[in-house]
């Protein structure tokens, strides 16, 4: 059959409302009787929703191509990273991918008139590391408190006196002025002068630490380092190993050399050299120093999940208790099981649970830490989602769930998204063993752009303890409209669902020794939580 | 086969599937976007079709068509994400999307042609009107923030976009002929 004009150009009308998405139901219906009828209406339909399809990769291409739209974020798409840490095919395509859902990702930056920028976490406002504790500290430059946030590419400049800096990842480090110190990373610092002793936990073991001679690799264990004026580093090892890779004038890596407890070694640009005064150094780097520390209050809500039966899950704190739901026909019958301690909450794809907690839509710091347990055969639909709750009143939410999306990292992961902003880990939970999880997520009050905003975030995670961060924006599309203020905000936290049900997407697994603090909860504190299962006190702290 | 040389062959394995993902991976969106509609619920399938596309490449012949392979992958991806997804993510009947995806596997060299010769046609349009139509098709954008950004009242866009579709289809065609005949 052979389309007469009229009828091509109802066609045309038809496929161009499709393509943009006004489309009547009437509309719909009369388009697919005319493509089921004719092979030339198909034909003509096909070559209308490629050109749409073409003109969103040339759009896309030239919007990446335009000099004034910052590039994403260099940790979104990293091939050679992803080939050497994951290896997997699934890995492989999501590099892939990312490509071509980086065009999606930049929309975010197409919309910025929408402020949505400012709740992504830009490089050089994210956070690496605090200050953790300061004896006699005088600062060449701004003074910096105890419990300040330190950012990345800061440059710690100490006079004199000692401080001591916690990083993300868990590596404890303590500056001894006159130092200069600048952090790269919460994994990586550069010793410009001065000398500083590192301690990293067995949770941080690759924490680095480099200056122009000499490049330390921690291999779990406490160690120091002394940068001298003239460019000559010595290195101890009070503990554990190390891996010391020397350095030349010219940058040129020499092989690695493990050090081993009470070794040391010099590194200066004419080479490696025994230290003099060896057993005198090491002595004086064991002393230990009274830091002043900075006292911060956190107040936690446990759930146990240790009930063998009911509908109720009790909670450390009153009113907080969780109530457990299904649309299952078989009930609550397998919701209790065996957990890391005790018992745990089974989910088992249909069954979830509302916990009240008012004010937990506020953007304040705050820390959920919970163990899990995904099954190896968990499908897609499965991963939403462990945990939710309301953020703000723009009626946004957080969801920390594992990643199903391998163009946004490792299939599997634990991913929370924030609002618009998403953090994917790079260990897969999809193992069928308990993994415990912590998410932290501080609001970023300094900077102007952040006060002007609805409050960023910074999200990290830990999964056994272990720093796991690749953060990215996140195609904002979605949430068109979301931005008007919502008129109230149920003030519950949600397990085994996402606070939005509509998809009836629910979370299979276990869940077991939830805790939601208040604050954001530094390494140590979440690997005493990990450890003990309770909270840390300040006491117990000081005497790791 | 030692251990060392199975892993180097996964790798050159890996290599591949990533050359022919990014080569392709535009044809693959384009055959599910005509099958459905939307550009959020083809980049969703898309990303599924990805994951069953790794899994299973070790069941691709080297040599034979990959598109067309990735392609009935991402049908099968079509048809369950209808009965996966409670709410509507396939906007057509089955036996609709069925005929449409012969259609569109028979199309594939043409189409591709038309993507070529559409850079071309891109660069005839008057400098005002390619604006619009790029800004309308952004990642992130849409017929309302092109209307806007070109002072266009909605309705006067959703017109416009459809004149310039005409000219492009029309440009694509004709150019598609005069190579053709030469």
């Amino acid at each position: 059959m052979s389309l007469s004009d009229p009828e091509l150009l109802e066609l045309n009308t038809l496929c161009n409302a499709l393509a943009d998405g006004i489309i009547t139901d009437a509309g719909k219906a009369r388009l697919e009787e005319i493509l089921r009828t004719s092979e030339e209406a198909r034909r003509f339909y096909v070559r209308a929703m490629a050109l749409s399809s073409s003109l969103m990769q040339y759009a896309g291409e030239m919007q990446a191509e335009a000099p004034d739209i910052p590039a994403p974020q260099a940790n979104v798409v990293r091939p050679a990273a992803w080939i050497w840490t994951l290896g997997s095919l699934a890995a492989a395509a999501a590099i892939v991918l990312a490509f071509w859902l980086g065009w999606s990702r930049e929309r975010v930056v197409a919309g910025s008139a929408s402020g949505e920028m400012a709740e992504t976490i830009q490089d050089n406002e994210e956070n690496v590391a605090l200050l953790s504790g300061a004896k006699d500290c005088r600062w060449s430059g701004a003074e910096i408190k105890p419990g300040e946030e330190l950012h990345r590419g800061q440059q710690i400049k100490l006079e004199s006196g000692f401080a001591e800096i916690t990083f993300d990842c868990g590596a404890q480090v303590t500056l001894e002025g006159p130092a200069t110190l600048d952090l790269d990373s919460a994994w990586e610092a550069v010793l410009q002068r001065g000398r500083l002793k590192a301690n990293v936990p067995p949770e941080a073991v690759g924490f680095r630490v480099s200056n122009p001679s000499v490049n330390v690799v921690d291999l779990g264990t406490e160690f120091s380092m002394v940068a001298d004026e003239a460019g000559a580093t010595e290195v101890f090892v009070l503990k554990g190993s190390i891996e010391t890779t020397a350095r030349d004038a010219s940058g040129n890596e020499a092989r690695p050399v493990v050090l081993r407890e009470k070794q040391a070694r010099r590194f200066a640009q004419a080479g490696g050299s025994e230290v003099r005064d060896r057993e005198a150094k090491m002595e004086k780097f064991m002393r230990k120093v009274a830091f002043e520390r900075m006292s911060r209050p956190a107040n936690y809500v446990h759930w146990s999940f240790d009930e063998s039966a009911g509908d109720l899950a009790s909670a450390s704190a009153s009113g907080f208790e969780a109530k457990l739901a299904t649309t299952a026909p078989s009930g609550l019958a397998g919701a209790h099981g065996a957990g890391r301690f005790q018992g745990a909450l089974q989910l088992d794809g249909s069954l979830f649970a509302r916990a009240t907690f008012p004010g937990i839509h506020q953007r304040t710091p705050r820390t959920v830490a919970f163990w899990v347990n995904v099954p190896a055969d968990a499908s897609l639909p499965d991963a939403d989602a462990m945990l939710a709750w309301p953020l703000g009143k723009l009626g946004r939410s957080v969801r920390v769930g594992w990643n199903r999306n391998p163009t946004q990292g490792v299939l599997g992961a634990v991913r929370t998204d924030a609002g618009r902003s998403s953090t994917v880990g790079s260990t897969t939970l999809r193992d069928g063993r308990w993994h415990h999880l912590a998410i932290v997520l501080s609001p970023k009050m300094k900077g102007e752009k952040a006060e002007k905003s609805e409050g960023a975030l910074q999200l990290r995670q830990y999964v056994d303890g272990r720093l796991e961060t690749v953060s990215f924006k996140r195609n904002g599309k979605r949430g068109k409209g979301a931005d008007a203020q919502v008129a109230s905000v149920e003030e519950a936290l949600w397990i085994g669902r996402a606070v939005d049900d509509s998809s009836g997407a629910r979370f299979r697994g276990a869940i077991d020794e939830l805790y939601v603090a208040d604050a954001a909860l530094t390494p140590q504190e979440i690997r005493h939580l990990m450890r003990e299962n309770k909270p840390a006190t300040p006491e117990m702290l000081a005497a790791q | 086969m030692n251990s060392e040389s199975d892993a180097a062959a996964g790798l050159d394995r890996n290599k591949q599937l990533m050359r022919l993902m990014t080569q392709h991976q535009r044809r693959i969106f384009g055959y599910i976007y005509t099958l459905v509609p939307d550009r959020h619920d083809a980049e969703d399938i898309l990303q599924e079709t990805s994951v069953v596309v790794c899994e299973k490449f070790e069941q691709f012949k080297e040599g034979t068509d990959f598109v067309a392979w990735a392609c009935q992958i991402a049908y099968w991806e079509v048809r369950r994400s209808r009965q996966k997804f409670a709410r509507a993510k396939v906007v057509f009947d089955q036996d609709v999307v069925d005929a449409v995806a012969q259609t569109a596997a028979e199309m594939m060299p043409e189409v591709s042609a038309r993507h070529e010769a559409l850079a071309q046609c891109l660069q005839k349009l008057h400098a005002r009107d390619r604006e619009l139509v790029l800004t309308r098709y952004e990642p992130g954008s849409g017929v309302e923030l092109a209307a806007q950004r070109s002072g266009r009242s909605l309705e006067a866009a959703y017109k416009a976009l459809g004149r310039i579709r005409k000219l492009l289809h029309d440009c694509v065609t004709n150019q598609l002929s005069v190579e053709g005949a030469t």
